[in-house]
């Protein structure tokens, strides 16, 4: 026993002080914090830059009052107006040519984009507009631009008809549709759809960089320990069960202070902000953490299984890679886990040990499961844990004694059929 | 005392170490001897339970290799390297720790050792910051800060620089008269034939020579003779009681015939040579170990 903690110390203490630990420990919130509020951040700030867009309106009604609605209503932080639209006088009346003049303006990058409005704008109930800009993807541009169009559409149909738009306006209800995330009476704070996947996102992404840094840490202590024959002193001192335990409990005992990091760092966080990004519920969290803890002693013992199958760093390189795509396929599934958590697929995935603690976890935090497949999952990820130290033991005796050619398939297979 | 009885390691049909015994004493050191691929690391690691025997039986003072043992082996490996990163002095309490000791007391006796082998100015530096052959008396410090009984020392010399050679056997000749058991395997003959009161040469696996280093030498040595002459030597040439005979200008060395004795071979020189010195030569380690190599080899083919 005494070796157990001698050696689980060792490997705590050797490994804390390491400077990739230190940065995966402080880096990774602050990554994780950067990675949410730089965007955020980027696209809260309209930027300072003017917009230039050619209105190309075939209504010929449409563009005078769409541009001084655009002028007034969106400013820089300077008070300039924020779209500037080109005139294409010039060409007066034809459309097409002001047409073609705006793409190659565009595809010049003299202009944002242009937006052509039809002629059958004002008679016809469905009403197509083109939007033409290099990137397609300035959604808030083409929002606001369908949404100007569409109001001043309206007001032109309404006044036709004798109705006052200001008027009907007033009598339009403005409904704010608010989404929470409903669990139990006393506890549905507002949680936003955004919030809750993030918060799934977020426990998943911990737990990807914690295995990740922790496990290459073990790999590449493994090899050394390997290569310079220092395995054979340290097994002439313990016997490998005591030198497997010891290493397994020291690299939980790392993954469990950099939990404890991160939770202390979130709760300083969420007491210092008033807006959070991430939102979790107690229960959740306290679930989430037994799937990540119990997820981590898996994922570890499988590292060391691993580990000391290699001799080079090279080799442990090459199949840490390997093992990265058992933590990506979840991630892969976000989206589908997120919209559909009790599709069947979801299940029987929440049942393969190696994905279930980042599918059991985004569950939980999106819809949380019943209890039953909740306790069942956990039961199969602590079962298959301890069913990996045992198999991890077998290999890592024979293994890590190993040098030179990597052991064969068939070869692991044999040890793991030894019964000692 | 440890024993070695009819240890056999197979390893996928090919046999490492086939029906190996030996025995060695408190306050003997055995040198176990062979060329590469000889068995020697695989039977060290039999010794201390790194790999287990497929069939036969080591005891440390007549008990089965147990936890208790553990703590009382020395091990030093072949290939030298400790963790590279860390305070010198950290590495030594933790290998330490790992043989039962507590810090306190591993402290002191690191301090000590560091001292013996000139290295107390790196005890809170890094492992990396040492020269090789200093990283290698750190491990060889490794070895023996517990004050082991058994201690095991797989090629100690390599590496090292002349003076520190001296120093290694020095240490290894006090550890010796403390009343260790001692087992150690070497390329170096010289270094072997220095320290060693038994031997056991081993090829492919099995014993080729083994015993008390002083009668190997003697019954392989006392044919050997060394001879200062005048006169011509050719008449020397056909000699029917030599066998082997390297012949110089006013020396030679020779081995007699089995059957004939050191006076029959004397009568037997003519007297146009004046034999000026006559002595016996005790065969060298290496010697021995080249040919009884060669031996086993053309015996294995055969």
């Amino acid at each position: 026993m005494n070796k157990i903690y001698a050696i689980a110390r060792w490997e705590y203490l050797e490994k804390v002080k390491k400077k990739s630990f230190i940065a995966s420990l402080l880096l990774t919130p602050l990554f994780l914090l950067g990675s949410f509020l730089i965007p955020a951040y980027f696209s809260d700030k309209e930027g300072d830059k003017q917009k230039v867009f050619v209105i190309i309106d075939e209504t010929e009604i449409v563009k005078p009052i769409l541009n001084s609605k655009l002028s007034e209503k969106y400013k820089l932080e300077s008070k300039m107006p924020f779209y500037k639209i080109l005139e294409l006088d010039e060409f007066g009346n034809n459309f097409p040519v002001q047409k073609s003049i705006a793409i190659n303006k565009v595809l010049n990058e003299e202009i944002d984009g242009y937006i052509f409005i039809p002629r059958n704008a004002l008679s016809s109930h469905k009403v197509k507009i083109e939007f033409g800009s290099k990137n397609i993807f300035i959604l808030q541009d083409q929002e606001r631009l369908k949404n100007e169009v569409e109001e001043i559409l309206f007001t032109f149909q309404l006044e036709k008809k004798g109705y006052n738009y200001a008027e009907v306006t007033k009598l339009k209800p403005n409904i704010d549709l608010n989404a929470i995330k409903i669990t139990s009476e006393e506890d549905s704070n507002n949680q936003g759809p955004l919030q809750v996947f993030f918060s799934g996102y977020l426990l998943n992404i911990m737990l990807l960089i914690l295995v990740f840094t922790t496990g290459q840490m073990m790999v590449r202590s493994l090899v050394e320990e390997k290569s310079n024959k220092l395995v054979e002193v340290l097994l002439s001192s313990c016997s490998s069960k005591e030198l497997l335990s010891g290493k397994i409990i020291g690299l939980s005992l790392l993954g469990l202070s950099i939990i404890i990091f991160w939770i202390i760092l979130f709760l300083l966080a969420s007491i210092v902000s008033t807006q959070s990004i991430v939102s979790f519920e107690t229960v959740n969290l306290f679930l989430s953490s037994l799937f990540l803890i119990s997820g981590y002693f898996l994922y570890s013992s499988f590292f060391i299984a691993i580990g000391s199958l290699t001799s080079s760093e090279q080799d442990a390189q090459q199949i840490t890679g390997y093992l990265s795509f058992i933590f990506v396929v979840p991630l892969l599934l976000l989206v589908p886990v997120m919209q559909t958590p009790n599709a069947l697929f979801v299940k029987i995935l929440s049942f393969i040990p190696l994905f279930t603690p980042s599918i059991m976890i985004m569950r939980i935090n999106f819809q949380t499961p019943s209890y039953l497949e909740i306790l069942m999952s956990l039961l199969v990820l602590i079962i298959s844990g301890y069913y990996m130290t045992i198999i991890a033991g077998k290999i890592f005796r024979i293994g890590i004694l190993l040098t030179g050619k990597r052991p064969t398939f068939k070869q692991v297979y044999t040890w793991l059929k030894n019964k000692e | 005392m440890i024993v070695a009885q009819n240890l056999v390691k197979t390893f996928e049909g090919i046999t490492a170490v086939n029906n190996l015994s030996f025995n060695v004493k408190r306050g003997e050191i055995f040198g176990l001897l062979g060329p590469n691929g000889a068995g020697k690391s695989t039977t060290i690691r039999m010794l201390l339970s790194i790999l287990l025997p497929d069939s036969g039986k080591i005891t440390y003072d007549e008990i089965s290799f147990n936890d208790a043992i553990r703590n009382k082996v020395g091990y030093l490996p072949e290939e030298r390297g400790v963790y590279q990163k860390n305070n010198l002095i950290d590495v030594l309490n933790y290998f330490a720790s790992l043989k039962g000791m507590n810090i306190s007391e591993s402290n002191k006796v690191a301090l000590k050792l560091l001292g013996r082998f000139d290295l107390i100015t790196y005890a809170k530096k890094q492992i990396r910051e040492l020269s090789k052959g200093n990283q290698q008396k750190v491990q060889f410090i490794i070895s023996i800060l517990h004050n082991p009984d058994y201690i095991i020392l797989d090629e100690p010399f390599s590496g090292l620089d002349p003076i520190n050679q001296i120093l290694l056997k020095e240490i290894i000749n006090e550890l010796k008269e403390q009343g260790k058991v001692i087992i150690f395997s070497t390329h170096q003959m010289e270094a072997a034939e220095k320290l060693c009161d038994s031997i056991s040469i081993i090829n492919n696996g099995k014993v080729v020579v083994q015993g008390e280093l002083s009668k190997i030498k003697k019954d392989f040595g006392d044919k050997t003779i060394r001879l200062e002459f005048d006169g011509e030597s050719s008449n020397l040439e056909k000699n029917e009681n030599i066998i082997k005979l390297n012949l110089f200008e006013n020396y030679l060395e020779c081995e007699l015939k089995n059957n004939i004795s050191t006076k029959q071979f004397l009568n037997s020189i003519p007297d146009t040579i004046s034999i000026k010195k006559f002595e016996f030569v005790e065969p060298s380690l290496e010697k021995i170990f080249m040919t009884s190599v060669a031996k086993s080899e053309v015996q294995a083919n055969e």
